[in-house]
């Protein structure tokens, strides 16, 4: 049978614009290229301006995982210039950057992955009556009644009325769905109430950091003021609303999000063997924990797990990392086969692909803006998936414990975390997690409080004046995608050099000069037996795309060009 | 001048009477959605086959009355639609739902690749508002943003040829926001240095406030027309006045009472974030009227200053944010001065050239006085430099 | 008459103590040179010695009977004179001290003493005018005696400069109206100046207020009232410049506008710097170089006027005027324009010293009257000096 190309391109409902190019045979996957197709070079206009605005240049590289970059690029400042930030400020940096987080997974299964499982046109078959009864079995969510998915029904069956919207041209009625039509209509709801809920939850942004998306930080801590007796500042009324936006979120993520993809899952078992990518897999600690310089603390410490061996933890060490351009359009002195760590990327743009419109990419070594990270020479992936599995390896009891229970239902072990699958399943889990730890940040923050501790801010490095002539300095912070670093070199008060490693960088990168796939590309035709049923309609590669949860516009960044002869300073 | 009216479908027509008006006939209508339900053909088991779907697809379309939407995504963040999901003004589900058919978006439609690419086209093909978030980079031949395999400076092109109003929402779109700060390796450009033989309804922010883009949608599907503009193609509902005149802290501001640094005594007070680089006074937003997020705040509110982001090039033209002017760097000296150290130094500068003027002046007056005068010839004592006035002198 | 072609009025004679010798006075040795030089004399150093003598003698008494020139081998003038009352008769030798004493044979000690005296004595340019006095014996020989000798010099004169009133003449230069814009315009951009470093730096407002107080508002009212204050003078200056009847104050008065003005503008710049305050160019008006620099701070300050407005503009952008400006805020960005404006203000703090100082030195060290000419409208003119502007002024 011949080999078919299939070009996929826009991949939908990802940030950012990605292009999947494929050979299939057989209604199998035999090879794959993952080519970021967006290119905007901030780090570069970062060069020479004011570290203190680079978290607000820094953030715009992504709206999706708004303040992630933004946390990241000012905890690398702060590494930089040695500035400790005060345990208000901290608690509240993590607040909200657990809020977007959990804000980011739920919207990422509702709205950006669910319509791979889930068959809207399916879901105005189902009968209401039948819907609410399945949906009171999963969880106590009292929008179950029958009434309610009638609604719902009538909504988008009016809508669709009026012309599809969205949903036209899906793929609806393609033999890879298997829900029943309730189980449909109940996602079909869920995904609208997770509109709604989305929009309510995210003002814990608004209170602490002044709007979502794109947040407001602070280098040496944060922009809002505590104060009990006044009106415009951190009050009673606002740590109210925020201890009610916590118990929302919660709510949510424990009686709809989690209950959900188990549900949906149970009805698609083969995914977990589906889609396996990369065995090497990093990450930097818990999700929302962020830290300065080389991580280190935190419940659960920065680990690997390497080449299959999901058991063993191993330290991370920054100075492994090595970014290669032998797939990229970039040049850089040291010629493509060169890979160079963060601190010596000297890398220009150079775009030698076909002039657009074209047809393909992969015919050529060179197919995409995304460089290619490895760690001590592997391909790794990052994310949700990859931090359960560093916490399970380390023996993290709580994240043990409830992957356990997951991985019961779904039946299989740790490994099959590294799937399709298991990469969406993580996503809940971690919200789980998450939505618990919120909770105890906010009592953390409220007992500060409490003992008079309400600064959030930290003047003493404020000034230029006052920070050393040349630093170096990185922002380790684990994202909602993945392991996120920024590198920041200051002189003279001003940016010399500044870069990011990004995780959907790790994950959408292509081939390395040893040929070695990145994680997209493994997931898709590491083992060939990815299936792809119907090439005009390719809802399978969606489904394990989908699962990175992509984010293509953090993934492309350009490496700033500095001067020669930086040395690696790595803790 | 031409009625914006007209084109548009949103007198409450069908869309079978906008159709006819705009010249589309019934047989080529019905082709249309012939291919409609070819997208979903094997979903329906129904009795005739695709022909009958597109018949029943046909009859509910032809009584639709929900403008068709595109809403492009070129080089940009997705910050803006994310905005836009959280508008409450008008939630993003009553929005597609309801008041409108959003036919291509690529964060939120259901197909991919080649079906995402033939949704584009046929909505593209009949009149439609179009909404683009991201710039459009014009450098390597469009390569830095490429989506179906083709540059977004042409897909914009096609998405607007049929287009009844286009919309630029967030400041990339308007004009190229971070990726075309200073270098700009990209060449990105908004919306409207592409687009530029139509008007271009610009929706400022990085990103605008959800509520702002809701509205000037609605607006537009309730009048038929765009809302006034301001200078830079703002609406002036939401850009017409700045955050400062209606700012929650303004009393402050005009107290002269000022936050001197972030967190201290002033700022727990709620006083002016005007010194910490504030850039509310020279920036229209509705951020203060309006508020993020369901009203629940704003970034001056919530204590921090201003960025001014629906400014154009505010990434070069509004930096240092925290900071009210913008500093020289001394070269050589590695230090950066404010204008007022230079006026400052130039002002010592003058005075002292002033003085070292004056004792130069007081100088040179004593010199003068002092110097050896030339002397000149007495006659008296018989010299004789010029003898033919000797006997002038004799005479 | 001129010697060697020297003016006159440049040639000063100065005429030492006299050193008598043999017992005389000074007054005998004074007149006695008076007595010997010609009659009609018009040397300076004969008219000076004849009017330094005749404060002391009515030289009427005298009457010249005969004169022998100079001549180069005796290098000794004798003139014969009588008295006219007694009818007495004498000789009065002149010349080199030398030649003198070799005419008198005085004893070895008084010639000694006499050379000696006479050549250490003789610096910065003096030189010593012997006097010899013969008297005729019956027989008609003469006996010489040596009276002393007188420390001459002549200089060309530099700085000598009559201070007298009748050396003057008044002529009016700058209307009232002019003057009252000029002090209107220090006193409002003294209070701009101000205003505006007291709104930028809170460092100085803070502390002032407490409580709710409007300090910052009524900052900016002094500034906004000043500066449209400023816009009516900047006004009623461009609409002087078209309108004045004087001609200093028309627009050609802004520029240097013959070829001459240009090339002293840059001998006005050169006599600046070296602190040279003898030499021409005179202007009435300004000088090419004022021209310059005052047309120059002309522009900066009507730059300010712009800028300011531009940023007052931002306060209401739906005013068709300041919608203008707006545009203009867009196009450069505020920040820099605000930056542009505080900068300007600096250009003026560093304008004032400088002005000041030259008017000052104008008045005080080189006579011109400018200073005075702001504040009363007119200056004085010192008869004979040629100025470059003074066409219509009859001298």
């Amino acid at each position: 049978m011949a080999r078919e190309r299939i070009v996929i391109d826009p991949i939908t409902r990802i940030e950012g614009h990605l292009r999947i190019e494929l050979e299939s045979e057989g209604g199998r996957i035999g090879n794959a290229w993952a080519c970021a197709t967006q290119f905007r070079g901030i780090e570069r206009v970062l060069q020479g301006r004011d570290p203190r605005d680079a978290w607000a240049f820094a953030q715009r590289i992504c709206g999706v995982c708004t303040g992630v970059h933004a946390i990241a690029s000012v905890r690398a400042v702060e590494d930089a210039i040695k500035c400790k930030i005060p345990p208000c400020a901290e608690l509240i940096r993590s607040l909200v950057s657990g809020m977007a987080t959990l804000q980011d997974h739920v919207m990422h299964f509702y709205h950006l992955h669910a319509l791979d499982w889930v068959d809207v046109m399916s879901a105005l078959k189902a009968d209401p009556a039948a819907t609410s009864r399945l949906a009171a079995s999963l969880s106590p969510w009292p929008n179950n009644s029958a009434t309610w998915f009638r609604e719902v029904q009538k909504r988008v069956a009016d809508s669709a009325g009026g012309g599809l919207g969205i949903f036209a041209g899906g793929y609806w009625g393609h033999p890879a769905y298997r829900l029943p039509p309730e189980a449909n209509l109940m996602a079909l709801a869920h995904y609208l109430e997770a509109l709604s809920w989305q929009r309510e939850i995210i003002r814990l942004h608004t209170i602490f950091a002044g709007k979502n998306p794109h947040p407001n930080y602070l280098v040496g801590g944060m922009a809002c003021s505590i104060n009990l007796d006044n009106q415009i500042a951190i009050n009673r009324v606002r740590l109210d609303e925020i201890a009610g936006m916590i118990d929302q979120a919660r709510r949510f993520v424990l009686e709809v999000y989690y209950p959900d993809v188990l549900a949906i899952a149970s009805f698609y078992p083969e995914y977990a063997a589906i889609g396996v990518s990369s065995p090497t897999l990093l990450a930097t600690g818990e999700s929302a924990y962020s830290c300065s310089g080389a991580p280190a603390g935190g419940v659960v410490p920065a680990g690997l797990v390497l080449d299959g061996d999901y058991g063993t933890p191993h330290p991370f060490d920054p100075k492994k990392i090595a970014e290669f351009i032998s797939s990229a359009w970039y040049s850089q002195p040291e010629g493509d086969r060169q890979g160079l760590h963060p601190w010596q990327g000297r890398t220009e743009p150079n775009y030698t692909g076909p002039k657009p419109p074209f047809k393909e990419l992969s015919d050529h070594p060179k197919y995409t803006w995304c460089k290619a990270p490895r760690y001590d020479g592997r391909a790794v992936q990052v994310g949700p998936n990859a931090r359960i599995m560093v916490a399970c390896a380390q023996g993290h009891a709580e994240t043990v414990g409830l992957a356990g229970e997951g991985l019961a239902r779904l039946g299989g072990g740790v490994a099959a975390l590294n799937s399709t699958l298991g990469r969406t399943y993580c996503r809940a889990l971690e919200s789980v997690l998450l939505a618990r730890r919120m909770d105890q940040w906010f009592a953390q923050l409220n007992e500060r409080i409490r003992s008079g501790d309400v600064a959030t801010f930290n003047p003493e490095l404020w000034e230029p004046s006052s920070w050393p002539r040349q630093a170096q300095g990185t922002g380790f912070m684990e994202a909602a995608r993945g392991t996120l670093s920024h590198w920041i070199e200051i002189e003279n008060g001003r940016i010399s050099r500044y870069q990011a490693v990004v995780p959907s960088t790790w994950n959408s990168s292509g081939r390395d000069p040893g040929g070695q796939m990145g994680p997209f590309e493994q997931a898709l035709a590491g083992d060939g037996k990815h299936p792809l049923s119907d090439p005009k309609r390719p809802i399978e590669v969606l489904r394990t795309i989908h699962s990175f949860d992509p984010c293509e516009s953090c993934a492309v960044h350009l490496l700033v060009p500095g001067g020669g002869g930086v040395e690696v300073k790595v803790q | 001048m031409k009625d914006p009216v007209e084109g548009g479908w949103s007198r409450g027509e069908t869309f079978e009477e906008f159709l006819s008006r705009r010249g589309v006939s019934r047989r080529e209508f019905l082709t249309f959605c012939g291919r409609m339900a070819a997208c979903f053909a094997a979903a329906a088991a129904l009795p005739g086959g695709s022909h009958a779907l597109a018949e029943e697809m046909a009859q509910k379309l032809s009584g639709a009355r929900r403008p068709s939407v595109i809403y492009l995504q070129l080089q940009e963040c997705t910050g803006c639609l994310e905005s836009l999901l959280r508008s409450g003004s008008s939630p993003i589900d009553r929005l597609v739902l309801e008041q409108v058919s959003l036919d291509y978006n690529e964060l939120l439609m259901a197909p991919s690749g080649s079906a995402a690419e033939e949704v584009l086209r046929e909505a593209a093909a009949k009149p439609h508002l179009l909404l683009v978030n991201g710039s459009v980079p014009l450098g390597y031949d469009g390569a830095c943003c490429t989506i179906g395999g083709d540059s977004a400076a042409n897909i914009l092109r096609r998405a607007a040829q049929k287009a009844d109003a286009i919309m630029a929402v967030g400041a990339c779109a308007e004009y190229g926001c971070v990726q075309a700060a200073s270098p700009n390796l990209t060449g990105a450009v908004g919306v409207s240095d592409v687009i530029t033989d139509r008007p271009v309804v610009n929706i400022s922010g990085c990103p605008p406030i959800a509520e702002t883009i809701t509205a000037t949608l609605t607006y537009y599907l309730a009048y038929g027309h765009p809302p006034p503009l301001d200078g830079m193609g703002r609406p002036l509902f939401a850009y017409g006045q700045r955050i400062h005149d209606k700012c929650p802290r303004r009393a402050s501001f005009d107290a002269g009472q000022f936050a001197e640094r972030f967190d201290d005594e002033n700022a727990r007070r709620g006083h002016c974030l005007y010194r910490l680089g504030c850039k509310g006074p020279a920036t229209f937003a509705p951020c203060a009227t309006l508020e993020w997020n369901l009203g629940q705040s704003f970034p001056i509110k919530a204590g921090h200053p201003c960025l001014g982001c629906t400014e154009r090039h505010f990434y070069d033209r509004m930096t240092p944010f925290y900071r009210r002017l913008p500093g020289f760097v001394v070269p050589g000296l590695g230090v950066e001065a404010t204008a007022n150290t230079i006026g400052a130094a130039a002002v010592v500068a003058s005075v002292g050239g002033v003085m070292v003027h004056s004792a130069a002046t007081v100088i040179a007056k004593k010199r003068a006085k002092k110097a050896q005068p030339e002397t000149l010839p007495l006659a008296v004592l018989g010299d004789k430099e010029k003898p033919e006035e000797e006997g002038d002198k004799r005479a | 008459m001129s010697l060697y072609q020297i003016p006159e009025s440049e040639i000063r004679i100065e005429l030492g103590d006299p050193v008598p010798f043999a017992g005389r006075k000074r007054r005998d040795l004074l007149i006695a040179a008076a007595l010997g030089a010609p009659f009609g004399t018009a040397d300076p150093v004969d008219l000076a010695l004849l009017s330094a003598a005749s404060k002391k003698e009515d030289l009427r008494h005298y009457e010249q009977t005969g004169f022998t020139p100079l001549e180069p081998q005796l290098a000794r003038s004798v003139a014969r004179v009588r008295r006219v009352d007694s009818g007495e008769e004498a000789l009065i030798a002149r010349g080199e001290v030398d030649t003198i004493l070799y005419l008198c044979h005085p004893d070895e000690a008084t010639r000694y003493r006499a050379e000696l005296q006479a050549e250490m004595q003789m610096t910065h340019g003096f030189r010593a005018l012997g006097v010899g006095r013969g008297s005729i014996a019956a027989d008609g020989t003469e006996r010489w005696e040596f009276l002393g000798y007188i420390p001459v010099r002549a200089t060309r004169q530099k700085s000598r400069r009559s201070e007298e009133p009748r050396d003057f003449y008044y002529v009016p230069v700058w209307d009232w109206q002019l003057r009252v814009l000029h002090w209107l315009s220090v006193l409002l951009i003294v209070i701009l100046s101000l205003t505006g470093l007291l709104m930028g730096s809170s460092r100085f407002v803070y502390g002032v207020t407490d409580g709710y107080s409007n300090y910052l508002s009524w900052l900016r009212l002094t500034h906004f009232v000043a500066g449209w204050l400023l816009l009516c003078a900047a006004i009623l200056r461009i609409a002087g410049l078209f309108l004045a009847s004087n001609r200093f104050q028309r627009w050609y008065a802004l520029f240097p506008v013959r070829l001459r003005d240009l090339k002293n503008l840059l001998q006005v710049a050169q006599n600046y710097l070296f602190c040279r305050f003898d030499r021409p160019p005179h202007y009435i008006g300004h000088n090419p170089l004022q021209q310059v620099a005052y047309t120059a701070i002309f522009g900066v300050g009507l730059l300010a006027l712009f800028t300011g407005f531009a940023l007052y503009a931002l306060y209401s952008p739906d005013n068709w005027f300041f919608g203008y400006l707006v545009r203009f805020d867009n196009l450069v960005g505020v920040q820099y324009l605000r930056l542009a404006h505080q900068l300007i203000m600096w250009i003026f703090l560093a304008f004032i010293p400088i002005h000041v100082y030259l008017s000052v030195r104008a008045d005080t060290v080189e006579r011109e009257g400018a200073l005075s000419s702001i504040v009363s409208g007119g200056r004085w003119c010192r008869k004979g000096t040629r100025f470059e502007d003074a066409d219509a002024i009859d001298d």
